[in-house]
C-alpha cells in the first residue's frame, strides 16, 4: 500500500466485499419509476402494442441507424386525462459485452425529450447460471454502491455503450418519424 | 440525515455519464441531478468536434480569418489547454489531436501549433494559422467539474460524477473508486479513496482492436502503444484529464507538471514499467 502525505486520496488494499445487491447488474429505474420521475403529472400511461413488419424493419434499417434488437418494441402513451403528453419508450442495446436498457421519452411533436438508462447489466442473464462463465468471475467484488467506475464507466466500454444507445435512439426518432406522418 | 441516494446515468459526450447523489429530500436531490446533467449536455453543445453548431467547430471553420466569440467556458477550456502546452514544451497540444481535418471551404490542411491560438480577451479567439483544434482530451473532465459545481451550488452533502473514468466526487467522507487492469478488464486492480478530489484514467485495453488512434504524442506523430493505463488525481477533473496524456507519453519528465498542479499519478501494476525504465 502506498502512503502519501496527500489527504486526499491514498490506496487500499483490496477486500472483498460482501453485498445483497445483485452481482452484474445496475439499476437506475425501473420502468415505472422512469415514467413517472419522466412524465410527472401523468394519469395513465398506456400502452401501444407495436410489432414492426419485417418490411418496416427494413426500411428503416436502409435509412443507416443499425439494427433493432428486437421487433417489439415497448412503447407507451403518457396522457394527463385525454391529453397526450408524450411517449415513453424502452429499448435494449448492447454494449460493449453488456446489455443496457434505457428509455427515450419523445414529445408530442416527435423532438426528444428525454434519454435515461434504466439498467446495465454485464450479460443478459442467462450467461450467470453457466458455472464455466461465472468462473471467470471468482476474484470479482460484487457491491455497486461503493464501486464507481466498475460497471459502466471503464473507457472503451462507455464509448461503445454511448454509441449504441444514441444509434437507437436515431431508430426509434426515424420510426416515429414514419408513424406520426 | 442522509436518507436517500440518487443514482442515474446518460450517453452523453460520447460516454456514459453517471451522477450520484446523496441527501434528505429526495426530491431536491432529483432537481440538483438533473441541473448537473444539464451542464454535462452544454459542454457537449459547446466542444463536440462533430457538431457543426458547437463553438469548436465554428472556430475550425473560422477563427484562422477572423476572431470569434465563444462561450465562456469553451475559452476557460482553450486557455487551460494552452497553458500546458506551454508547460509541456508542445508534449500537450489541442491543435495535433486529430491527424485529418475537416474539410472546409478555402481552408487547407496545416501543421501549426498552439502557438497559431490567439487568446484576446472578452472571449475571443482567433487562430494565426488555419488549424484544427479537438477538445477531447480535456472536455470530458471539464464536464465533470461543471457538474460538480452545479452539485456543490445546490449544497448536496456527498455527490460523485463519472464520465466514462474521468470522475470527481464531493463530500465529508472520502469514496472507494476501482480502477481496471488494462489487459484483463474484467478483473479490479487498484482501489482508491478519494476525497475531494477528481481522477481520470487513459489506457489502452480494448483500443488495439479499434481504428481510433487513442494518445498521440504531438512532437513526433506517434500513437502511444503501451500496453497500460495511466492514472492521474487532482483537485479537478479537467486537470486530471490533460494530465494523463502527458504522463502517458513522457512518464519520467510529468512529474515537473504534476507538481504544478499538485496531482499525483496512481501506481498500477502494468505502469511499473515506466517506474523501471526512468531510473
Amino acid at each position: 500500500m502506498k502512503m502519501t502525505d496527500k489527504a486526499w486520496f491514498w490506496l487500499t488494499p483490496p477486500a472483498i466485499i460482501i453485498s445483497a445487491n445483485a452481482a452484474y447488474a445496475v439499476q437506475y429505474f425501473s420502468v415505472e419509476e422512469a415514467q413517472k420521475f419522466i412524465f410527472q403529472g401523468a394519469t395513465t400511461f398506456e400502452k401501444w402494442e407495436f410489432h414492426l413488419s419485417t418490411e418496416a424493419i427494413n426500411k428503416i434499417e436502409a435509412l443507416g441507424a443499425g439494427r433493432f434488437e428486437s421487433t417489439q418494441l415497448s412503447i407507451w402513451k403518457a396522457k394527463y386525462n385525454n391529453e397526450l403528453l408524450g411517449y415513453f419508450i424502452v429499448d435494449e442495446v448492447y454494449g460493449k459485452h453488456e446489455l443496457i436498457t434505457y428509455a427515450l421519452a419523445i414529445n408530442p411533436d416527435g423532438s426528444v425529450k428525454q434519454v435515461e438508462i434504466l439498467e446495465y447489466r454485464e450479460t443478459r442473464g442467462d450467461e450467470i447460471r453457466d458455472l464455466a462463465w461465472r468462473k471467470q468471475f471468482v476474484n470479482k467484488k460484487a457491491d455497486n454502491d461503493l464501486k464507481l467506475g466498475k460497471d459502466i464507466l471503464n473507457i472503451s466500454g462507455a464509448t461503445i455503450s454511448c454509441k449504441h444507445i444514441t444509434e437507437g435512439i436515431k431508430r426509434i426518432l426515424i420510426l416515429f418519424d414514419q408513424i406520426l406522418k | 440525515m442522509s436518507n436517500f441516494t440518487v443514482r442515474r446515468a446518460k450517453p452523453i459526450l460520447g460516454t456514459i455519464v453517471e451522477i450520484g447523489a446523496v441527501g434528505a429530500n429526495q426530491e431536491y436531490l432529483q432537481l440538483a441531478v438533473s441541473q448537473a446533467f444539464e451542464s454535462i449536455y452544454r459542454v457537449e453543445k459547446l466542444m463536440s468536434y462533430f457538431d457543426q453548431n458547437s463553438d469548436v467547430s465554428c472556430l475550425n471553420h473560422r477563427a484562422w480569418l477572423q476572431p470569434l466569440q465563444v462561450h465562456a467556458w469553451t475559452y476557460a477550456v482553450i486557455e487551460f489547454a494552452k497553458q500546458l502546452s506551454s508547460l509541456s514544451y508542445g508534449l500537450f497540444d489541442i491543435s495535433k489531436v486529430r491527424t485529418t481535418h475537416n474539410t472546409v471551404p478555402g481552408k487547407t490542411s496545416f501543421k501549426g501549433s498552439y502557438f497559431d491560438i490567439q487568446l484576446l480577451g472578452d472571449n475571443y479567439v482567433a487562430f494565426a494559422n488555419p488549424i484544427t483544434i479537438d477538445l477531447g482530451g480535456i472536455a470530458k473532465g471539464f464536464a465533470v467539474d461543471k457538474a460538480i459545481d452545479v452539485l456543490e451550488e445546490y449544497k448536496i452533502e456527498s455527490a460523485t460524477v463519472n464520465a466514462g473514468g474521468d470522475m470527481r466526487v464531493i463530500g465529508v467522507k472520502p469514496i472507494t473508486v476501482c480502477i481496471r487492469d488494462p489487459i484483463e478488464p474484467r478483473r479490479d486492480f487498484k482501489q482508491v479513496e478519494l476525497h475531494n478530489a477528481a481522477l481520470a484514467t487513459s489506457a489502452n485495453y480494448y483500443r488495439r482492436n479499434n481504428d481510433r488512434k487513442g494518445i498521440i504524442n504531438p512532437l513526433t506523430a506517434q500513437s502511444w502503444l503501451a500496453d497500460a493505463s495511466v492514472t492521474v488525481v487532482a483537485r479537478e477533473c479537467m486537470v486530471a484529464d490533460a494530465l494523463t496524456k502527458i504522463v502517458a507519453l513522457n512518464p519520467c519528465g510529468a512529474q515537473r507538471i504534476l507538481d504544478i498542479y499538485g496531482a499525483e499519478i496512481i501506481e498500477n501494476g502494468r505502469f511499473e514499467q515506466y517506474d523501471a525504465a526512468c531510473r
